[in-house]
């Protein structure tokens, strides 16, 4: 018998052999996480966190680049030297928070930059 | 015993609002969403509205108006809807855990356990925290009815002066102005075939309704209608659904890219739609005992046809390949090459839990090949979560996409596509 080779395809889509038993699945399907995760540094409010991809290098001394992700989060308390997405003309620009015209309006503050070297 | 307390959470025109979101330009001009296929008007914004745009408007009747108005159109986006839909609930669970999804726009919450002194209030503060958490407008109705919930949030959404929310959980004379306003085809379960009939006894609004005697409104409509009186009345018939009850059907329909008379393509959109309900069957862990298909022409051309065929499935199943089989057999005899055919429905029915089943022990029932099957098609379920929908399929889904609905205005997947992300320019 070759049970012990034989890929069974849990609900996760993730193949495993039976046979020596892994203690880190059973965690997992009580929700336990292991390795790290990136959402748990970088998302406090998954319901009002949002993504955008900047698009324009004026920023780059700023750390956000042409290309870069930024996470915004819609409930994040607003100070005046935050980075935020805001309305104006028509469109959603990057800016700083006390720079904006008086007509824009925040839509919510970037939380985190993302720039990836290698993709 | 506390008393009963509901809220209705409904989204102010979803799909129009969705895509707002992203398009802050879009704040203030008309918006309308197109079902797939770019059929039919979905979803209307205040200003559609007004230009007498309606529900369920056909497209290509409206094409002046939208060109001559400056009318914005969207294929709908329902990656984009289902992801911000699902932010609401999250944020309305973090309310009370005592929420009912009641459909991809509204949520009823039972506020029998929360300690409020004014609702009133309370429903600002959730419209608030909705608006500024996920960047959508709703409207908030309290009741202590699930029924005088859903007519509070209808009256809020209606009445600008209400700005959203609308609390009838005072007393019942404080509700008498608002059931007035109602028009009975507007109260929850009353619908278009029961309009007519009440009308005829006199009954036009919600308050007429409110104040039929309940043995009445029984001969009316029968223990339907009882229970209709008292919810309007302020007494709680409907509570909280909110564990998962079985679903009764599960149906999937598309329009042809094209009219078609081509048996190939609609027998490949019969497989494609029929895997698609049979591994949502799978994925809820039921089987199915009956089929059908609706194979239609359009009805807005001169010699609508339209075909029906039932199957009844010999063994419960939710294997998508032995049900298109199925269908595919019953199809051939009533097909007709004459018709162009312009819209497939597949409809599954008579559910039953798999696990029901091997607790029956039905003696027609051959239980292990059901679970090799089950087996075999759990495998097929998981790849096709790990590599991509479609990785694996049957040999009759065709790809070649003929009758894939067009979207050819769907905005970009925002909040669910790496490649889709909205873009943001630096403040020159």
């Amino acid at each position: 018998m070759q049970d012990d080779l034989q890929p069974l395809a849990n609900s996760d889509g993730v193949s495993v052999h039976s046979g020596f038993p892994n203690p880190g699945l059973a965690r997992r399907k009580q929700g336990e996480r292991l390795a790290l995760d990136l959402n748990q540094l970088l998302i406090k409010r998954p319901s009002s966190t949002y993504l955008f991809r900047v698009s324009g290098h004026t920023w780059a001394d700023q750390g956000v680049h042409d290309g870069s992700v930024v996470i915004v989060d819609r409930a994040q308390r607003l100070h005046t030297n935050d980075l935020v997405i805001a309305w104006h003309d028509g469109s959603l620009v990057i800016a700083k928070h006390r720079q904006l015209p008086p007509t824009a309006e925040p839509w919510g503050v970037v939380t985190a930059v993302i720039h990836q070297y290698h993709t | 015993m506390t008393a009963s307390l509901f809220a209705l959470i409904d989204c102010d025109n979803f799909f129009v609002s969705c895509e707002r979101l992203f398009r802050p330009a879009l704040q203030t001009q008309p918006v309308v969403i197109l079902s797939s296929n770019d059929g039919c008007v979905v979803s209307r914004s205040r200003e559609a509205k007004l230009l007498g745009i309606p529900m369920g408007a056909p497209a290509f009747k409206y094409r002046q108006i939208f060109k001559d108005q400056g009318v914005v159109q969207f294929s709908a986006n329902f990656e984009l809807y289902g992801d911000i839909s699902e932010r609401i609930i999250r944020v309305l669970t973090r309310i009370t855990p005592l929420t009912e999804v009641y459909s991809v726009d509204e949520s009823f919450l039972d506020l029998s356990t929360l300690t409020v002194t004014d609702w009133q209030t309370w429903g600002r503060a959730v419209r608030d925290r909705v608006w500024q958490e996920v960047g959508v407008p709703v409207s908030v109705g309290i009741a202590p009815s699930k029924t005088l919930a859903k007519l509070a949030g209808e009256r809020a959404k209606k009445t600008d002066a209400l700005a959203g929310v609308l609390d009838l959980s005072g007393p019942p004379e404080q509700r008498s102005p608002y059931l007035q306003q109602t028009p009975i085809q507007d109260v929850w379960g009353i619908g278009r075939r029961l309009a007519p009939r009440l009308k005829a006894e006199g009954i036009y609004t919600a308050l007429d309704l409110a104040d039929l005697r309940p043995r009445y409104a029984q001969q009316l409509m029968g223990i339907h209608g009882r229970q209709l009186v008292a919810e309007l009345n302020g007494k709680c018939c409907h509570p909280l659904e909110q564990v998962g009850k079985v679903r009764q059907t599960i149906m999937h329909g598309r329009m042809f890219g094209e009219d078609t008379n081509q048996f190939f393509i609609i027998e490949a959109a019969i497989a494609s739609l029929t895997n698609k309900a049979a591994s949502q069957l799978r994925a809820e862990h039921l089987l199915a005992r009956s089929a059908a298909m609706y194979l239609s022409t359009n009805r807005n051309k001169p010699g609508y046809r339209r075909v029906v065929q039932p199957v009844n499935l010999q063994v419960p199943t939710a294997d998508g390949g032995q049900i298109t089989e199925q269908l595919i057999a019953a199809l051939k005899p009533s097909f007709n090459a004459q018709c162009q055919y312009h819209r497939v429905n597949i409809l599954l029915h008579d559910l039953l839990s798999q696990d029901s089943l091997q607790a029956n022990l039905f003696d027609t029932t051959d239980l292990e090949a059901i679970q090799a099957t089950t087996a075999r098609l759990g495998a097929v379920d998981a790849l096709n979560k790990r590599y991509g929908r479609q990785t694996v399929h049957y040999a009759a889904e065709d790809l070649s996409n003929a009758w894939q609905p067009k979207r050819a205005l769907r905005s970009p997947r925002y909040t669910t596509n790496w490649e889709e992300l909205p873009q943001v320019h630096p403040l020159e």
